[in-house]
């Protein structure tokens, strides 16, 4: 108690010097546990399209782009995907659930819909249950179908009326606000599957392609256990061969490893840069003041400290200096992380995964998509950054008094 | 060939026997032979550089000697660890500076109470309490909590003495206490020192160059050249 008596006395009176060392090391500890934060936010970002669709795996198939672009047509990644392939994904071991659907571009000289027609699951129908801002939801033995609440206002349509596809005729039951969802699902108009089956079956342009059966369908969402999920993207990109296109976080990581690579390298190198700043900064606070207090070190040891004794209380200084700086930079980084609240990121979807026609003038803006990821600090990472906080100040001190024990009597001698 | 003896006490405080001490080329201690009784105040004269602060601080076990042995209360300093070392200090010797020596972020009382921070003779209140009867015997009984920089020079060497004495060491040792202080203010710390030394039955060996704080020894030893010249009660 009397050391920690002294220490406190001793950093009060040099309160000073006390004040930068304690800033310097929140600051470092701030930014790191910012930076981190941040990196991490943004890797949850990037996450958010696939998450979105409520399953972790999108499987499709690369085709031909269709002799005509009039009617309906596959789009060019979403080739038939025959039903026995289906299934061998369905029996694929890590495999939770499997929702398949078929998508559609209805092209028509004067404008362009697209039409998801996909089956009841969470990922399909039922998510879109709770998206519904107008009218009443659909089921699998539905004949109506649901449209995006974007394409509504744009083409006035209510709830009541109706709307053409292909060449039938469906009325409306509900308007969804499918925009706070990720875009890989995201559509115009959505039918039960065997609606969008039976018009696939039907289609000229999708004909010419594909003998696409009633059973079939040409977009699968996979809902998979996350500790296998490598496991089931390997097996799946193996069955469909070269053609395949399986998106899951790990392509998206792999499509935007650069900015996430950046944002995370450069995040860890600007932390690791104050971090050693701070230690520089403590090591010469720690030299400097060693150095002033010599002859008081000199008085500790003539009046019966032992060496070890005085290391051991100028290492309790330094702790408590960075025990007050760590703690002041985990309170200001949950601060800031509460008031920054969330970052907006802007992806840039790889085309494949976008549900607007490539070839139209807008796709270059719909392949974007804006995502708003929550910005927060993990008790994980604030424990590691504390202990590294305190462990750089320790380890500068330590350097400082590993120096030799100095002569006191050189210090204190009358002549 | 070494210098005599001051006396021959049979149970000496402090027995210096040979010290021999050399800084580079200057020998500053040519073979330096002590004996100081216990109980009783001696000091040493001699004019700068004559080695009477060297002798000063290898009896404090602060500087190590090339050459002889120094043994405070029996106990041969020589060869001791650091923790011993610092043992003997804090429970069989109190130091008086000439400067002032005192810790300035620690209060008075604070300050008088830094060699009890490892000791265990006692309870931490009974430490507390005999610090303040040492303050209150240098006369700072209303200073306890003033800070050095708040106190005059011959307080905070009241204070440096109430510290020396907290741990009722067997041997005083003093480098020029009163160097720093004017003389009425030294002669009135002199007094201090000298009262409370005999009070508490503590040998107090002092170095000083003055021949009327010398006067008040019970024994005065003179130093030349690394030697001790001449000795006498």
């Amino acid at each position: 108690m009397d050391i920690l008596r002294y220490a406190l006395s001793e950093l009060g009176f040099r309160r000073g010097r006390s004040l930068v060392t304690v800033t310097s090391v929140a600051l470092a500890v701030l930014a790191a546990m910012i930076l981190t934060a941040l990196a991490d936010s943004y890797a949850r970002a990037i996450r958010v399209p696939i998450e979105t669709v409520g399953a972790d795996v999108v499987v499709q198939l690369q085709g031909d782009i269709p002799p005509k672009l009039e009617g309906l047509v596959f789009p060019h990644p979403n080739a038939l995907i025959p039903a026995g392939i289906v299934r061998q994904i369905h029996a694929l071991p890590g495999v939770i659930a499997l929702t398949r659907a078929v998508y559609l571009w209805d092209l028509e000289p004067a404008r362009y819909e697209s039409v998801l027609g996909i089956e009841d699951s969470d990922a399909g129908l039922a998510g879109l249950d709770g998206r519904l801002v107008d009218g009443k939801a659909i089921n699998s033995k539905s004949r109506a179908v649901l449209i995006d609440s974007d394409f509504a206002t744009k083409n006035h349509i209510n709830v009541g009326d109706t709307i053409k596809v292909g060449h039938e005729t469906f009325p409306v039951a509900g308007i969804v606000d499918a925009a706070r969802s990720g875009k890989i699902v995201r559509a115009d108009v959505y039918t039960p599957l065997a609606v969008a089956q039976a018009l696939a079956t039907v289609a000229p342009e999708v004909r010419a392609l594909y003998p696409f059966g009633s059973d079939d369908a040409n977009l699968v969402l996979v809902k998979v256990n996350r500790e296998q999920l490598q496991d089931v993207v390997g097996k799946i990109t193996t069955l469909l061969g070269k053609k395949g296109v399986v998106s899951s976080e790990l392509s998206m990581r792999e499509a935007l490893s650069g900015v996430l690579f950046l944002s995370q390298s450069m995040g860890l190198i600007v932390a690791a840069s104050i971090g050693l700043f701070a230690a520089a900064f403590v090591w010469r606070a720690t030299a400097s003041s060693v150095a002033e207090r010599r002859r008081e070190m000199a008085v500790l040891q003539a009046i019966g400290w032992t060496w070890r004794q005085i290391r051991r209380q100028v290492l309790i200084e330094n702790v408590a200096l960075a025990i007050a700086g760590t703690a002041a930079g985990l309170i200001l980084a949950f601060v800031i992380a509460a008031v920054l609240g969330h970052i907006s990121v802007t992806i840039d979807l790889p085309w494949d995964l976008s549900s607007t026609p490539h070839f139209i003038p807008q796709a270059a803006i719909d392949r974007t998509q804006t995502i708003t990821a929550p910005v927060s600090i993990s008790w994980p990472m604030a424990t590691l950054t504390a202990a590294g906080g305190i462990l750089i100040s320790v380890l500068a001190a330590l350097a400082v008094l590993a120096l030799p024990q100095p002569r006191p009597w050189a210090l204190l001698r009358s002549e | 060939m070494t210098d005599p003896a001051i006396a021959l006490i049979d149970k000496p405080a402090i027995r210096a026997e040979g010290i021999r001490k050399r800084y580079g080329e200057l020998e500053v201690l040519k073979g330096v032979d002590l004996i100081v009784a216990a109980g009783q105040f001696t000091a040493i004269m001699g004019k700068s550089g004559s080695g009477k602060s060297t002798l000063l601080g290898i009896i404090a076990g602060l500087e190590q000697p090339d050459a002889g042995h120094v043994l405070v209360m029996g106990q041969k300093l020589a060869g001791m660890s650091d923790r011993d070392m610092a043992d003997v200090r804090r429970r069989s010797i109190g130091i008086v500076f000439q400067g002032f020596s005192l810790i300035p972020s620690l209060t008075a009382l604070d300050n008088v109470l830094l060699p009890t921070f490892f000791a265990a003779q006692m309870t931490a209140v009974e430490y507390r309490r005999r610090a303040m009867d040492l303050l209150n015997q240098v006369g700072l009984g209303a200073r306890l909590n003033y800070r050095p920089s708040a106190l005059s020079g011959g307080e905070q060497q009241r204070v440096a003495i109430a510290r020396a004495l907290i741990n009722s060491p067997s041997v005083l040792l003093a480098d020029e206490p009163t160097g720093n202080l004017d003389q009425a203010t030294g002669a009135a710390v002199l007094d201090v020192l000298i009262d409370l030394g005999r009070t508490h039955g503590t040998s107090l060996l002092m170095v000083t160059h003055d021949s009327d704080v010398a006067a008040r020894a019970d024994h005065v030893v003179e130093m030349k050249d690394g030697r001790i010249s001449h000795a006498h009660a």
